[in-house]
């Protein structure tokens, strides 16, 4: 595999949280792939870290916590060099990250419409009028009829709203979008109707997702390769296929004998 | 009586009316004619995606509110006919809730102790020979914690299924025989799920609790109950064995409703085209099911579906 393979390259990443009781490692030493167009999926259970990874990848980290060490690659820019003005025009652009809760997070008081333009203007300087011949292309392509555009966050479905973050994060054709537990809180059939969504719309556009999860069953319906994490670190990383059928350490083996299946018999310990 | 059901809720309705900025007033029938019995030490399972009126329901059962239609008899007495507050109160301890967050329900300033000896002494649940000590240690172990760790932890320091199995002890200090565990472990990890429904099916088994188990996931359904009742719009779909739904659901959401739950095996066809017909799919059996106003129909003993 050649390098330029790699869209992102992490290397030794060490994260830390500055608490109380002195530094908290809550990402110690994380070496990760992840090349053009491939999906890798990131499952571990609460508080592993995740999330941290998710953020120091974007550099959205604000004390009090810090990169402490490691390198980030990405389509072959080395990320920690960056300043906040490079910064501030290359998220979106080239990384975008649906967060978790983020259709919560969505603002209140404006309607889809007057969000989205208010990215897309401070991106790219374009007016009113373009901004809404994006949104609406935008709009189709996740699946929402255009006209709600003008609606508020609350008139929206969770699914939606969900929806909606995601054409948020495409606005700007990005080459990878990191979606830290993007169907979480939603119900069954809304999660798998959003995961369709994303598998679809990764197929058509082709750029790489880092998807994270806890739930390991829905990770192997789509991810191309799956890295399992446990306590700040990864302990295996294979295809998903291996994953479920050979899963190596036993932390991984651990996670798919918690799951509960449709195979067991009632009340099993 | 011997077949007494330890709850029966006999064609149950209940209207919300909201008003709205635009067009005055809307009318939202989150429960309409549900009907089902409940035996002691059983479980039923409500299954239906958000909206589909299973906290509603709990929460009628619970007594939070006065239904608008209907009856509901916790051990063959009607709970709305309870007319003086002594009354009232021994069925608002006979039935306990176990909220989805488990976080929003305890006291971030109190202990461990101080959410279970609660309880214990406001209900008078310290019997002639025990402690409180002795009470608060029993009780813990029900739910399978450690008493010496925990007794004097705070709920920060807890984790999610911890958080959750304090919540079913203090259903349990109170004295609860029916639990209604509202999405009880939708907002843990799905590698504690199963340790949740264990402990709540030990409850069951060991305890004789009752209980009405509300979630969106139908695989999880059959760990716990008895039978199942699928909800749609506020009624009631599909109602039936929770191993034969499971196996072999009839009614078109419930079809819907399993083939969503998450499965390892199965590749998800990331064709963008399809992505738009599994959604076109699913609203189309929503419309369909929403519009269908069929009574429930028996097809087998004790397997009722609403005609599509
Ligand atoms: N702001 C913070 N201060 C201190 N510790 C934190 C902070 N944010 C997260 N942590 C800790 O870092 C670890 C990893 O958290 P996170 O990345 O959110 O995990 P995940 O996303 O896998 O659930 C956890 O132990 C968490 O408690
Ligand atoms: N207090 C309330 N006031 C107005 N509408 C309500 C209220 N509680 C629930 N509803 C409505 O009743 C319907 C059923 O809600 P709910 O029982 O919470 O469903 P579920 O628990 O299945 O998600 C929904 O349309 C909801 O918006
Ligand atoms: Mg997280
Ligand atoms: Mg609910």
């Amino acid at each position: 595999m050649t390098q330029s393979e790699r869209f992102l390259d992490l290397k030794g990443l060490e994260v830390d949280y500055m608490t109380l009781d002195g530094p908290f490692r809550a990402v110690k030493g994380v070496d990760l792939h992840i090349n053009r167009g491939e999906v890798l999926g990131l499952a571990g259970e609460s508080g592993c870290g995740k999330s941290t990874i998710a953020y120091a990848l974007m550099r959205l980290h604000r004390p009090p916590a810090f990169i402490s060490g490691g390198t980030i690659t990405i389509d072959g820019e080395d990320v920690l060099s960056f300043d906040e003005e490079k910064l501030a025009q290359w998220r979106w652009s080239k990384v975008s990250l649906v967060f978790q809760s983020a259709m919560n997070a969505l603002n209140p008081v404006l309607t889809i419409f007057e969000q989205f333009r208010d990215v897309y203007h401070r991106h790219t300087g374009e007016d009113t009028a373009a901004a809404r011949v994006r949104a609406e292309e935008l709009m189709d392509l996740v699946g929402i009829d255009p006209a709600r555009l003008d609606d508020y966050p609350h008139q929206l479905s969770g699914g939606m709203r969900q929806r909606v973050v995601l054409a948020n994060a495409l606005i700007l054709e990005p080459q990878m979008i990191i979606m830290d537990e993007p169907t979480t809180a939603l119900d069954v059939v809304v999660q798998r109707e959003i995961l369709q969504e994303i598998a679809g719309l990764q197929k058509k556009f082709g750029f790489s997702i880092l998807f994270i999860t806890h739930d390991l069953a829905l990770m192997s319906q789509f991810a191309d390769r799956i890295a399992i994490m446990l306590q700040g670190e990864i302990v295996e990383v294979n295809s998903a296929h291996e994953i479920l059928h050979n899963p190596q350490h036993d932390y991984t083996k651990q996670l798919w004998d918690a799951m509960p299946s449709f195979d067991d018999a009632k009340g099993v310990a | 009586m011997a077949d007494q059901p330890y709850l029966e809720v006999k064609g149950v309705s209940k209207t919300y009316t909201l008003k709205t900025i635009f067009s005055g007033s809307k009318q939202v029938k989150a429960l309409q004619d549900i009907s089902f019995k409940l035996g002691r030490g059983e479980a039923l399972a409500l299954v239906g995606e958000s909206g589909s009126g299973k906290s509603t329901c709990g929460r009628a059962i619970a007594g939070m509110f006065d239904i608008d239609e209907g009856d509901i008899l916790v051990n063959g007495k009607s709970i709305t006919s309870a007319r003086n507050s002594k009354e009232k109160r021994e069925n608002a301890q006979k039935v306990q809730m176990v909220f989805q967050d488990p976080f929003a329900s305890l006291n971030p300033t109190h202990t461990v102790r101080h959410h279970l000896a609660r309880p214990l002494t406001l209900h008078k649940r310290v019997p002639e020979g025990s402690t409180l000590e002795q009470e608060l240690v029993r009780t813990l172990e029900d739910v399978e914690l450690e008493p010496d760790v925990m007794l004097d932890k705070f709920p920060h320091e807890l984790s999610g299924g911890q958080r959750q199995r304090i919540n079913l002890a203090r259903a349990l200090a109170v004295g609860a025989e029916l639990i209604i565990a509202d999405e009880p472990t939708s907002m843990l990890d799905v590698s504690i799920r199963r340790s949740i429904l264990n402990l709540m099916n030990r409850l069951k088994t060991d305890r004789g609790i009752t209980f009405l188990y509300i979630t969106h996931d139908l695989a999880t359904a059959h760990y716990l109950t008895e039978n199942t009742a699928v909800m749609y719009g506020g009624r009631i779909v599909e109602y039936g064995p929770s191993d034969a739904i499971v196996r072999d659901p009839q009614h078109p959401y419930s079809q819907l409703l399993l083939s969503s739950v998450p499965n390892a095996h199965t590749r998800i066809n990331a064709d963008f085209e399809h992505a738009r017909d599994f959604s076109k799919f699913a609203d189309r059996v929503r419309t369909e099911t929403a519009a269908s106003t069929a009574g429930l129909k028996e097809i087998a003993a004790g397997r009722f579906v609403r005609a599509a």
